[in-house]
């Protein structure tokens, strides 16, 4: 009986072993037939993350569906789903932004595991932001950089070939750029523009400049962005607007959509945006096709380089059924191959890892990608190495909050390009409020 | 136990009613009082942590943000309302006068009420843009202007821009509340006006707007309550710019919620309901004398 129990358990135990390596990561699981994953925006939007998902999808035999969210509704869909432990969604493409408080709010995964791999490929401390307490709670993917878009055809009328790298380069070029072209009285070429309405990334590109000069605004909650170097920053971006008047007067009311209106109809030199606009540059209805390049935003003076980044993370729903397997679909699109797949794959998308830039696989992408996008092998080879300047030089910051902290700062900023309050002021407001809402926490 | 025939006659009447008196009370009165409940909780991440008494209301009052708010929102309501009234009275009377093209006009002035105001939102925003707007094209083409408008970056014209869409999107209803009320008046009362020499104005002031009083306030009414809780056209258009000049209330209370900060969040919809019952308090109070 003894031998046949031990016979028995010896058998029990190399099943056991044997159903583990095949279910590999999720042997403490049943197989799912699919994961759900809500995604920001439509996914031909996305051709990185669909990609990937099939081939995933296909190595497993799991079906990863995609509801196609839109990224203004993004927020309250995924805060629903998450706090009412909804385990219908397993895996969501969130905001850097929103991490932080999701993970105190106990609705997420940690994924330590997972970024444990990628973070020492990243450039230090961009991570900072889907950490919390010590843990990874997000994992970046459809990453992009703000980088400054200018136009190669004027840069070089101008008798420049290459593109500004300081601030006062910029003005010089913004000013000779400001043009009536048509003689009827109002100007309809601008130097510079960028997006500037207090509800979306107008203060990204004044934090960028922040960043430059040694500033901070959140700095983990401890507010500064009433500092030398942010009225500094404040003030320069006003001026272009209100004192040099190289930007258009309705650029306070500037979102990312107005901004690639006036890249590609052709009434802006330089534009500050993040790169996502880079894919449309060359197709059908651009004024601009191939006479456009990006690079970094110029410098304040007494500044370096700088430059951020924004993201949109994968997050795993704590509810989810699947984590072991959802969690390996995010170790597989963020991981070192999957962001080559996924720079390769969706021009304008970052990935995190300077090291990405020096794979054959992007210094040569396959001709239909160039295809996709339009673009030579030399203008690909230019706009991925300046992306690669961004990325070595981005500096994020986290706070808890960090939502509510930009919905205070960024009518306070706007009401200062509007003229409406000074910079000192609208900081020194700001600032209040900021400190307000941190008394919360 | 015998009943009385009028305690059955009672008690029947009751028993029919209890049925719509249970739904109101479950989808109206019941989310009123748990907001009203939650105004006074605590809250961390969406989750109630207790009984916080008035800190939520102690908060609004002594944040700036509800004041400019406020402001705000008291600005659109008057330019809304007034010119609603306004715009919906002389519609109402060209309609009411031109009878061979009243089913094609009524159908025209109808079209933007069928618009989502979202939708009617964004529309406005490209329009009004200062560099690739079609008004400031065609302002400046008819020479009206020498430089375009900034009509969404400025503070007064932001707002007056997003009082004229709402203008556009919310004039139909009160026309056709206006028209049916000048429907109703007998073309005698005007025949005999005319016979005592009566002209155009007088008979509209002494007529017509006498007459249509009921209608009046019920537009005033309706458009008062409607506009001081009118969230997306603000949004769609300027989203609260330039500053918070046109951060409406409605707004500050969705971005409140949108940060989970619930217990603000209640608090203002309480703050907000009560002003919106004084305002029809008010409006009843004038309806009941006129009806006296």
């Amino acid at each position: 009986m003894k031998k046949f129990l031990a016979v028995l358990s010896v058998i029990s135990i190399s099943l056991s072993l044997f159903a583990f390596g095949l279910e590999g990561a999720g042997a403490a699981e049943k197989k799912p037939d699919k994961l759900v994953l809500m995604n920001a925006g439509t996914l031909s939007g996305d051709p990185g993350i669909d990609f990937l998902r099939q081939e995933w999808g296909k190595k497993h035999g799991i079906t990863i569906e995609v509801i196609e969210q839109a990224e203004r509704y993004l927020f309250d869909k995924e805060l629903a789903a998450l706090s009412s432990q909804d385990p219908s969604i397993d895996l969501m493409a969130a905001n850097e932004r929103w991490v932080q408080d999701w993970a105190a709010a106990g609705w997420l995964e940690p994924l330590d595991d997972v970024m444990k791999e990628t973070v020492p490929h990243y450039t230090p401390g961009v991570d900072v932001q889907v950490k919390y307490k010590g843990r990874y709670y997000g994992a970046h993917g459809g990453n992009m950089v703000m980088v400054m878009y200018y136009r190669t055809d004027l840069l070089k009328a101008f008798g420049k070939t290459e593109p500004p790298r300081t601030w006062d380069e910029l003005i010089e070029f913004g000013k000779w750029a400001t043009k009536d072209l048509n003689g009827d009285g109002t100007i309809d070429q601008w130097g510079v523009v960028h997006a500037g309405t207090p509800v979306t990334h107008f203060g990204d590109v004044v934090s960028t400049l922040i960043h430059q000069l040694g500033g901070k605004v959140y700095d983990d909650n401890k507010i500064t962005v009433n500092s030398g170097a942010g009225r500094k920053a404040l003030q320069a971006i006003v001026d272009l607007r209100n004192k040099h008047k190289i930007s258009p007067p309705g650029v306070n009311t500037y979102g990312s959509s107005e901004c690639l209106q006036a890249l590609k109809s052709g009434t802006a030199a330089m534009v500050f945006s993040w790169t996502w606009m880079g894919k449309l540059l060359n197709k059908k209805g651009s004024e601009i096709k191939d006479n456009w390049s990006w690079a970094l935003l110029p410098v304040l003076p007494g500044g370096k380089p700088s430059s951020m980044t924004i993201t949109t993370p994968l997050v795993l729903n704590k509810a989810s059924r699947y984590k072991s397997y959802a969690k390996d679909f995010i170790r597989y699109y963020t991981n070192y191959e999957g962001q080559v797949t996924e720079v390769v794959k969706e021009f304008g998308n970052v990935a995190l890892m300077p090291k990405v830039y020096e794979d054959p696989r992007v210094k040569n992408p396959p001709p239909e990608e160039l295809e996709k996008v339009n673009l030579t092998l030399e203008q690909w080879t230019e706009l991925q190495g300046r992306i690669l300047e961004a990325v070595k030089v981005v500096q994020v910051e986290r706070a808890r909050k960090q939502g509510e902290l930009d919905r205070a700062l960024w009518p306070e900023m706007n009401a200062a390009l509007s003229g409406i309050k000074s910079v000192e002021k609208a900081l020194a407001d700001a600032e209040k409020q900021m400190n307000r809402i941190n008394q919360t926490l | 136990m015998i009943l009385s025939r009028g305690t059955k006659r009672r008690f029947s009447a009751y028993l029919l009613l209890s049925p719509s008196a249970a739904t109101i009370a479950l989808v109206a009165v019941f989310p009123i009082l748990y907001v009203v409940h939650l105004s006074f909780s605590g809250f961390y991440y969406g989750n109630r942590t207790g009984f916080v008494g008035f800190r939520n209301y102690v908060n609004i009052l002594s944040d700036p943000n509800f004041y400019s708010s406020l402001k705000a929102t008291f600005i659109f309501m008057a330019g809304s309302v007034v010119g609603q009234l306004v715009l919906a009275l002389i519609f109402a009377l060209i309609i009411n006068h031109s009878r061979r093209l009243e089913s094609g006009v009524r159908l025209v002035a109808i079209l933007p009420y069928m618009v989502s105001m979202v939708a009617g939102g964004v529309t406005f925003r490209w329009l009004l843009n200062t560099e690739f707007g079609l008004v400031n094209s065609v302002l400046l083409f008819l020479g009206i202007t020498k430089q375009p408008i900034n009509f969404l970056g400025e503070p007064v014209y932001a707002m007056a821009s997003i009082i004229g869409a709402h203008l556009w999107c919310s004039i139909p209803l009160a026309t056709l509340i206006l028209l049916a009320g000048m429907k109703s008046i007998s073309a005698d009362v005007y025949e005999s006006a005319e016979i005592d020499g009566a002209g155009f104005f007088t008979k509209f002031f002494c007529i017509t707007v006498p007459l249509i009083r009921p209608q009046i306030l019920v537009v005033l009414l309706i458009q008062t309550m409607f506009s001081f809780r009118h969230f997306p056209l603000p949004y769609a258009m300027t989203g609260g710019g330039p500053g918070v000049s046109t951060k409406v209330l409605a707004m500050l209370l969705q971005e409140k919620m949108t940060f989970l900060v619930f217990g603000y969040n209640s608090a203002l919809s309480v703050i907000m309901m009560l002003i919106t019952l004084a305002i029809a308090f008010f409006y009843l109070k004038l309806m009941t004398a006129e009806r006296g």
